[in-house]
């Protein structure tokens, strides 16, 4: 079998919201088994619209979703809720865009991971903690007790930032997708997390949609582009070692996608 | 926390001392203080009379008559109706327990439909119910409470239900838009997206995040209902404090009516201190 | 939403209308008693009956109808001055001025408006001329409702206080009074207004309740409250509709008036 080269999702979507039509229109992506796509684009074009209908939780903002979404063979939007349930945090990572605001501010970090273990999985709290434990350290966190103890306000937005990772990959799924994961970030904050995902993506294989108004680090750590512009996708490009290198070049080509329409 | 609960017991020790001040003052200025036109009135007892009078001669001077008020007040005197002539503590132990039983029936109803209902339309996001609980909640907040009591009075509806109708669309107003708003706050998706079902979600992401809120809102529904009680018992004829402070405003008996008043304020900060006891972090996170 | 608050609009113009007009669509004299028909049904003498005294119903209402819709907005401009002074004072100053403010209008939010213009009103007398009770009335309403207003203002104001606009402001050179009128007052003017609208539904509302309890507008005078008294003696509901006139006209302005405030969502 060539999981190398399978797909694992592709979507093709259209998506309303209440009081705004065609947020996105006919909307093309195609991810490859563990590949990581760069998903730019300007504030308001509706990147975090795609993350939201690929988990089926575009009707939390009163948005419809229509179209298909291919994920490992099945179309998600025919699943059933509960279907679909078992499939959130387990197949399908999803990390938002502003962390502090993403963890609930009542519950401490540590409960707030068992939470998201125990949805989908079976087992004694040993196995539990061991496992957070594991997950907290990839991402470079403290797992003692004391840390997990803490609540959001009592963790920086970095911090805050590599729990909602840590939790989104507890079940090392096939996808993360991960929604502006370095926009609050200072520069050095951001290329750890960068790391962080690379190594992710390499040592469990997960298949990661980068999605980012920020096109150096998309340079940095994606294999391909994805260019959306007020709802469409004008330009899909691979990135190469070129690329990369002059990278300088790289971002009048693509503020140059951007600006055009 | 600490200090909020502390604010909170100054209020009320402000209130208190502001009450018996206010009405102290008002029992001194009374138009039968000075003269003696209680002798004349008939219902009263030789006793009554001889009890009014020891006491204004006990008054003449300004500053020991507070005093002597305040140190008797501390003691469970409130001084006496002036309509009356009853001690002020016995009018209102003769009929706190009946307001206690209309408010508290009331407030239960009124708050467990306004909830019941907020999180009906809340969870479902079912449109059509949310027009059809907002418009009836609005057309029930454009109703005067008095005219709501007497069209009760008229279908014989028991007073508890009228309170409930004062305090439903309240609730439920405030319940909704702040389960809307928590429900569309970030860390909710994130549960979703780790793939919690819709019951621990409601106990566990929104429910602790509202807690607060909700708190207050109760604080508030208690006030109303005081209010409303007003206009209820003494339109429905139920002897309680809201009928003793009706009568007690068309008989001009301040001493009576300003007392029950600081005592009616002291519940009512009580019930608003209670959102104080969820931590304050999580209810600015909410607003 | 747009054609309910259209219709709200109109609803509250052909009623201010109607009781600006009062004296040409009924007779004048609303306390007129006709002692030969006491407690009558519509006729064409009187449209909506007479009550139990005799006097026209239809002029009653339309007469009432101008003291409460033209007194209501009176008491709503003294509490939105009083609650302007008081909040724009207190979040204007900022530090302990404001502290304290924000303390006494919570302690005042949350004390029994109801047990308050109880005692405020039994402190004026009860039993004064016609035209004194109206101004007392209104007057008292108007002086206990600034509490929820100033609360806006205050907030509104600290953000002025300490938003960037007043940084900028000061950076051109402006102060003192220009800044006053030429920021911050044209900045405060939709949250009066908005203030002003909530208010006047609450206090037509407070009027009928202070009514209905006979401690409000004195007779011979009418007004909403003490036409709503009848319902009083009102025995069923499908028999007698007219005496359901006053109260379903009260009804629909302050629905109207609610419609129209429902963009400003009267938040917690
Ligand atoms: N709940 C909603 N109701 C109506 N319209 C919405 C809603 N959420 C987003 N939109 C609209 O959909 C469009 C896309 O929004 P989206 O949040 O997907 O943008 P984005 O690309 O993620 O922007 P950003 O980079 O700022 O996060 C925007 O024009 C926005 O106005
Ligand atoms: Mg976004």
């Amino acid at each position: 079998m060539n999981a190398e080269h399978t797909s694992l999702l592709s979507l093709r979507v259209s998506v309303d919201y209440a009081n705004q039509q065609g947020v996105l229109q006919d909307v093309c992506l195609e991810l490859k088994r563990g590949e990581i796509l760069g998903l730019v684009g300007q504030s308001g074009s509706g990147k975090s619209t795609i993350a939201l209908s690929i988990l089926r939780l575009l009707h939390m903002k009163k948005g419809v979703a229509r179209g298909l979404i291919n994920f490992s063979g099945r179309n998600l939007l025919d699943l059933s809720e509960r279907e679909m349930r078992s499939l959130r945090g387990k197949e399908i990572g999803l990390v938002l865009q502003s962390p502090l605001s993403s963890l609930n501010p009542v519950l401490s970090i540590g409960k707030q991971l068992r939470e998201a273990w125990r949805i989908h999985a079976e087992g004694d709290s040993k196995l539990c903690s061991d496992v957070i434990a594991q997950t907290l350290s990839s991402v470079a966190l403290p797992h003692d007790k004391d840390f997990l103890r803490r609540r959001v306000s009592q963790i920086s937005v970095g911090q805050a930032q590599r729990v909602l990772i840590a939790m989104a990959v507890l079940h090392h799924p096939s996808l993360l997708i991960a929604d502006e994961p370095t926009s609050a970030l200072d520069v050095v904050t951001q290329t750890e997390i960068l790391d962080l995902f690379r190594k992710l993506n390499q040592k469990l294989g997960i298949a990661i949609l980068y999605i980012s108004h920020d096109l150096l680090s998309v340079g940095a750590i994606c294999d391909r582009i994805a260019v959306l512009v007020a709802g469409k996708i004008v330009e899909e490009l691979p990135v190469t070692q070129e690329l990369r290198t002059t990278s300088c070049a790289y971002l009048q080509q693509l503020s140059g996608f951007i600006r055009t329409p | 926390m600490l200090k909020r609960i502390a604010i909170r017991m100054a209020a009320i020790v402000v209130t208190i001392l502001i009450g018996l001040l206010v009405s102290a003052t008002l029992v001194r200025m009374a138009p039968g203080f000075d003269s003696d036109e209680h002798q004349l009135d008939s219902r009263l007892s030789a006793d009554t009379i001889a009890a009014l009078k020891a006491d204004k001669l006990a008054n003449r001077n300004l500053l020991s008559f507070y005093a002597t008020y305040i140190a008797h007040a501390l003691h469970g005197d409130l001084g006496r109706s002036s309509a009356l002539g009853t001690p002020v503590s016995e009018l209102i132990r003769q009929r706190a327990g009946q307001t206690f039983r209309t408010c508290g029936s009331g407030l239960a109803l009124g708050c467990g439909i306004g909830f019941l209902f907020a999180f009906a339309t809340g969870i479902a996001r079912a449109s059509g119910l949310d027009l059809l609980f907002g418009s009836i909640a609005t057309l029930s907040l454009c109703i005067p409470i008095a005219a709501l009591a007497l069209i009760f009075v008229l279908l014989r509806v028991p007073a508890g239900l009228a309170i409930a109708t004062v305090i439903y669309p309240v609730v439920y107003r405030y319940a909704r838009n702040i389960l809307v708003r928590t429900l569309s706050m970030p860390h909710v998706i994130t549960a979703l997206a780790k793939g919690s079902g819709p019951i621990r979600i409601l106990i566990c992401h929104i429910i602790p995040v509202c807690a607060g809120q909700f708190l207050a809102i109760a604080g508030i529904s208690v006030s109303l209902a005081l209010s409303a009680s007003i206009a209820i018992e003494s339109l429905c004829g139920i002897p309680g404090l809201g009928q003793l402070a009706w009568q007690s405003a068309l008989a001009r008996d301040l001493p009576v009516l300003v007392t029950l008043t600081a005592l009616i304020a002291v519940v009512t900060i009580l019930a608003n201190s209670l959102s104080d006891l969820v931590p304050p972090t999580v209810r600015s996170q909410g607003s | 939403m747009k054609v309910a608050r259209a219709i709200a609009v109109a609803v509250l113009l052909v009623v201010s209308l109607c009781a600006l007009f009062a004296g040409k669509l009924s007779s004048p004299d609303y306390a007129f008693q006709y002692r030969e028909v006491p407690d009558a049904a519509p006729s064409s003498a009187h449209l909506l009956g007479t009550d139990d005294l005799g006097r026209d119903r239809l002029s009653r209402t339309l007469y009432g109808t101008r003291i409460s819709l033209s007194l209501a907005p009176i008491a709503a401009l003294i509490s939105i001055s009083l609650a302007s002074l008081i909040g724009g004072l207190a979040g204007f100053l900022g530090g302990w001025p404001e502290r304290i403010t924000m303390a006494v209008t919570d302690l005042f939010l949350c004390l029994p408006w109801l047990f308050l213009l109880l005692i405020a009103r039994s402190l004026l007398p009860l039993n004064a001329a016609p035209l004194t009770s109206v101004l007392i009335t209104f007057l008292t309403l108007g002086l206990l409702g600034w509490a929820a207003a100033a609360r806006v203002i205050c907030t509104e104001a600290r953000e002025f206080r300490t938003s960037d606009i007043l940084l900028q402001a000061r950076a051109t050179g402006q102060h003192g009074w220009r800044l006053l009128t030429m920021q911050f007052v044209p900045r405060l003017r939709p949250v009066l207004f908005a203030q002003f609208l909530i208010s006047i539904p609450v206090f037509i509302l407070s009027e009928a309740n202070l009514g209905i309890l006979g401690m409000g507008v004195a007779e011979p005078l009418p007004s909403w409250g003490s036409s709503l008294r009848e319902l009083e003696s009102f025995s069923s509901f499908s028999g007698e509709w007219w005496k359901l006139v006053p109260f379903t006209l009260l009804v629909l302005v302050v629905v109207s008036f609610q419609v129209l405030l429902s963009r400003e969502e009267i938040s917690l």
